[in-house]
C-alpha cells in the first residue's frame, strides 16, 4: 500500500476523531478502562509475586532442608553422617540447624522466650545476615566457644538497648560474648509465624545449641547446592545418602526443596495473572463493542460523504482503510492512555501492599496491542460496510 | 454549434470521439415489478463539446447521468468512455476510471463540511495518488482558476452558494477529467450567481473542457452548445419543444 495513502487516511481518521471529541471520548472511556485494568491487574500481580518470591528466595533459593527424625534405632544426623552428605555431589556445604527457646539474663533482665539457633560458619557464608560486627570465624564454629550474634529485637527487649557488641549475656546459665548484630529480617517467616512474644532471637556455634538443648544428634540441616549444579540431582543424591544411613527406614527423614515451592508459586502466579487478566479483558471486549458502535453510527451519518468520495475516485479499500483506521487510531489512543492509567494504579498499589513496583514492557506491549487489535476487530465489520456502500445511494441518502 | 446534428461522421470537427453509448437500458427490479427507467439510449459525445441533456424530474436522467459517471452500470448496451468498454468492470477499476475520467459537479455542492476549500479541492488528487509537491501546486492552480485564490483555507460554511459551487467546480477539474459532469450545477442558486457559474463552464469550455449537463431547466440547458432532450428513458436529439 501506498505510504502517502496510509498517511492521509490516519490526518483524515484523526480529523473525523476531533471533529466528533465528546463522542470519540466517550468510546475511547471503554478501551482505556479496560487496558488500564489489563494492566494494572497484571502489573500488580507481578509486582507482588517479585516480592513475595523475593522474600522466598531469601529464605534460601538454591537451598534444600533435610529434617531428619530418623528411627527409634537411630536418631538425628550424626557428624560422620553429615560428612556422608556433604560428600554428595553438587553440595556446596551443610550447616546444621539447631533450633530452642531458653531464658536470657542481661544485668537486671531476665527474659524467659529468647529464641536460639545454632548455626555453622558456612551459614554465615551463604547468607547475609550479619549487619555490624562479625559472625563465627572457624575455631569458635568448630569448638565450643561461648560467642552470639543477636538480633535487635533482644537488644531492645533484654538489654535495654545498650551497645552491645563486646557486651556479655547469660544464655542458658552460660555466659556468651556479643560479637555480632542480625539485619532486620524481612523474611516470609517474620509474616507467616507469630513472634510477638519471642523476646529476641540469638544464633550461637551450632555444637554449643546442640549441647543446650539436650540433644545428641542434629535432625535438621540446611544444604547449599552449587551454582550450576541442579538442585533436583542433589535432592536425588541426598536421598540416596539417606536412604542409606537409615536402612530406607519409612519417614524417617523429608528434604524440603525451596525450588520446587518457588516452581510452584510460579505457576500459581500464572494462573493468577492470566484469570484476573481475563476477567478484566472482558472490560476490553465491552470496550470494543463501544468502538464497533460508534463507528457504525459514523458509517451511517457518513453515507452521503462516503459516496461523495466513492465519485471523487476513492476504491472500496481505501474507505475500508480509512475507517479501519479510524478505529484503530481511536482504540490506540484509548489504548495508550489506558497503559499510563493502569501503570499509575499499579504503582500505587504497590505503594498501598508494600510491594515491588515492576514496569514491564510485556505489559505496555499487551496492552497497545490488545488495543489495537480490539480496533481492528470491532473496526473490520463497520469498515466493509462502508466500502460497500452503493455510491449511488450513498449520494442520495439524507 | 447549437443546432449541430450527431452525425459522428459528418462533423467530424469537434474532435474525437469520447463517449459513445449504444442501446444503454436499465432496468429496477421494485418487488415484482420492473421498471424500464433508460430504454435504449444512444449517446455520442465528442470532445471540446458542452452537452445539456434537457429533461423532466421522472424522465431517467439522473440515471443517465450515473451512467455516464460510472456509478452505475447499464442492464444491457454499450458503454465506451475514452476508448474503455464500461461493463463488467469492478468496483475498485469503476473507481478508477471515475478518478480519470470524470469530474463531477452536484447541485447541492457537496463539499466536506469539516474540510477547507483547498483540502476540497485535495481530495480527488488524493484518490488519483498524485504526489505531494504536484497536488498542492495544482489545487492552487484550479482554486486561482474558479477565482477563490483568497478563500482557499474557508470551510464551505464560511463561503457563499456560488463560491461552494466554485469550490466543488474547482474540484471537479482538479485531476483533469475527460468530462466534466454536472447534475443541475445551478439548482440551489440564486440567478444571478447561476449566470456567473455558467459564465465559468463556458470559458472551460473555451479551453477545450468536454462538459455534461443535467437539467430540467431549458433557459440553463441553452448554455450549451447542443441538447439531447431525455424522456420517458428515451433521448432525442435537440430540444423536443423546439421543433
Amino acid at each position: 500500500m501506498h505510504r502517502g495513502l496510509l498517511i492521509q487516511s490516519f490526518k483524515m481518521s484523526l480529523e473525523n476523531i476531533i471533529s466528533n471529541k465528546m463522542r470519540s471520548f466517550l468510546t475511547m472511556l471503554g478501551i482505556v478502562i479496560g487496558v488500564a485494568s489489563v494492566i494494572g491487574l497484571i502489573t500488580i500481580v507481578q509486582g507482588v509475586s517479585t516480592t513475595v518470591m523475593g522474600q522466598f528466595s531469601d529464605l534460601g533459593a538454591g537451598t534444600l532442608t533435610v529434617n531428619a527424625q530418623g528411627t527409634y534405632l537411630k536418631r538425628g544426623l550424626t557428624d560422620s553422617d553429615l560428612n556422608e552428605l556433604r560428600q554428595v555431589p553438587g553440595v556446596e556445604g551443610i550447616s546444621p540447624t539447631v533450633s530452642l527457646s531458653t531464658s536470657a539474663v542481661f544485668g537486671n533482665t531476665v527474659a524467659e522466650n529468647v529464641s536460639v539457633e545454632g548455626k555453622d560458619l558456612i551459614y554465615f557464608q551463604q547468607n547475609d545476615v550479619v549487619y555490624s560486627g562479625r559472625s563465627f570465624n572457624t575455631g569458635e564454629s568448630d569448638g565450643n566457644v561461648m560467642v552470639c550474634i543477636v538480633d535487635r529485637k533482644f537488644v531492645r527487649n533484654v538489654m535495654n538497648g545498650v551497645q552491645p557488641i563486646g557486651n556479655t549475656v547469660r544464655l542458658a546459665g552460660y555466659d556468651y560474648q556479643i560479637i555480632g548484630v542480625l539485619k532486620p529480617s524481612n523474611s516470609l517467616t517474620s509474616a507467616f509465624v507469630d513472634t510477638s512474644n519471642i523476646d529476641g532471637n540469638v544464633i550461637i556455634p551450632y555444637r554449643n545449641a546442640l549441647k543446650m538443648s539436650g540433644a545428641a544428634n542434629v535432625t535438621s540441616a540446611e544444604v547449599y547446592v552449587q551454582q550450576g549444579a541442579v538442585t533436583a540431582d542433589v535432592e536425588a543424591g541426598l536421598r540416596t545418602a539417606l536412604d542409606n544411613i537409615y536402612n530406607e527406614a519409612d519417614n524417617s527423614y523429608s528434604i524440603f526443596n525451596m525450588e520446587s515451592l518457588m516452581d510452584t508459586m510460579n505457576t500459581v502466579q500464572g494462573m493468577l495473572a492470566t484469570m484476573l487478566g481475563g476477567i478484566a479483558s472482558i472490560a476490553l471486549l465491552v470496550g470494543g463493542i463501544g468502538i464497533m458502535n460508534m463507528m457504525l453510527v459514523s458509517v451511517t451519518e457518513r453515507t452521503r460523504e462516503i459516496g461523495l468520495r466513492k465519485a471523487l475516485g476513492a476504491e472500496p479499500l481505501r474507505i475500508q482503510l480509512q475507517f479501519l483506521i479510524e478505529s484503530v487510531t481511536l482504540s490506540m489512543i484509548g489504548g495508550i492512555i489506558g497503559v499510563a492509567f493502569g501503570l499509575l494504579i499499579a504503582y500505587i498499589g504497590a505503594m498501598a501492599m508494600d510491594a515491588k513496583f515492576t514496569m514491564s514492557g510485556e505489559a505496555i506491549l499487551l496492552g497497545v496491542g490488545f488495543s489495537a487489535g480490539v480496533g481492528i476487530l470491532f473496526g473490520w465489520a463497520p469498515a466493509r460496510r462502508a466500502s460497500r456502500l452503493n455510491p449511488i445511494d450513498a449520494l442520495r441518502a439524507e | 454549434m447549437k443546432d449541430n446534428p450527431l452525425g459522428t461522421e459528418d462533423n467530424p470537427g469537434t474532435g474525437t470521439e469520447i463517449l459513445r453509448m449504444k442501446g444503454i437500458t436499465k432496468d429496477y427490479v421494485m418487488g415484482e415489478e420492473i421498471s424500464h427507467v433508460l430504454k435504449g439510449i444512444d449517446l455520442s459525445v465528442r470532445e471540446g463539446e458542452f452537452l445539456a441533456i434537457l429533461g423532466p424530474s421522472g424522465s431517467g436522467k439522473s440515471t443517465l447521468m450515473n451512467m455516464i459517471g460510472c456509478l452505475d452500470t447499464p442492464t444491457s448496451g454499450e458503454y465506451y468512455l475514452n476508448g474503455k468498454r464500461i461493463a463488467d468492470q469492478s468496483e475498485a477499476s469503476l473507481a478508477h476510471i471515475r478518478s480519470k475520467e470524470i469530474g463531477f459537479i452536484f447541485q447541492s455542492f457537496y463539499l466536506l463540511q469539516r474540510q477547507t476549500a483547498f483540502q476540497n479541492v485535495e481530495l480527488p488528487l488524493i484518490y488519483a495518488n498524485m504526489p505531494d509537491r504536484e497536488r498542492k501546486r495544482r489545487v492552487r492552480e484550479v482554486l486561482a482558476k474558479v477565482g477563490l485564490a483568497d478563500k482557499m483555507d474557508h470551510y464551505p460554511n464560511q463561503l457563499s452558494g456560488g463560491q461552494q459551487q466554485r469550490v466543488a467546480i474547482a474540484r471537479a477539474v482538479a485531476n483533469n477529467p475527460t468530462i466534466l459532469l454536472a447534475d443541475e450545477p445551478t439548482g440551489a442558486l440564486d440567478q444571478a450567481t447561476g449566470r456567473q457559474v455558467m459564465e465559468l463552464f463556458h470559458s472551460l469550455n473555451d479551453e477545450g473542457r468536454t462538459i455534461i449537463m443535467i437539467t430540467h431547466d431549458r433557459k440553463i440547458a441553452e448554455h450549451a452548445d447542443r441538447i439531447v432532450s431525455i424522456l420517458d428513458g428515451n433521448i432525442s436529439e435537440g430540444d423536443l419543444d423546439d421543433a
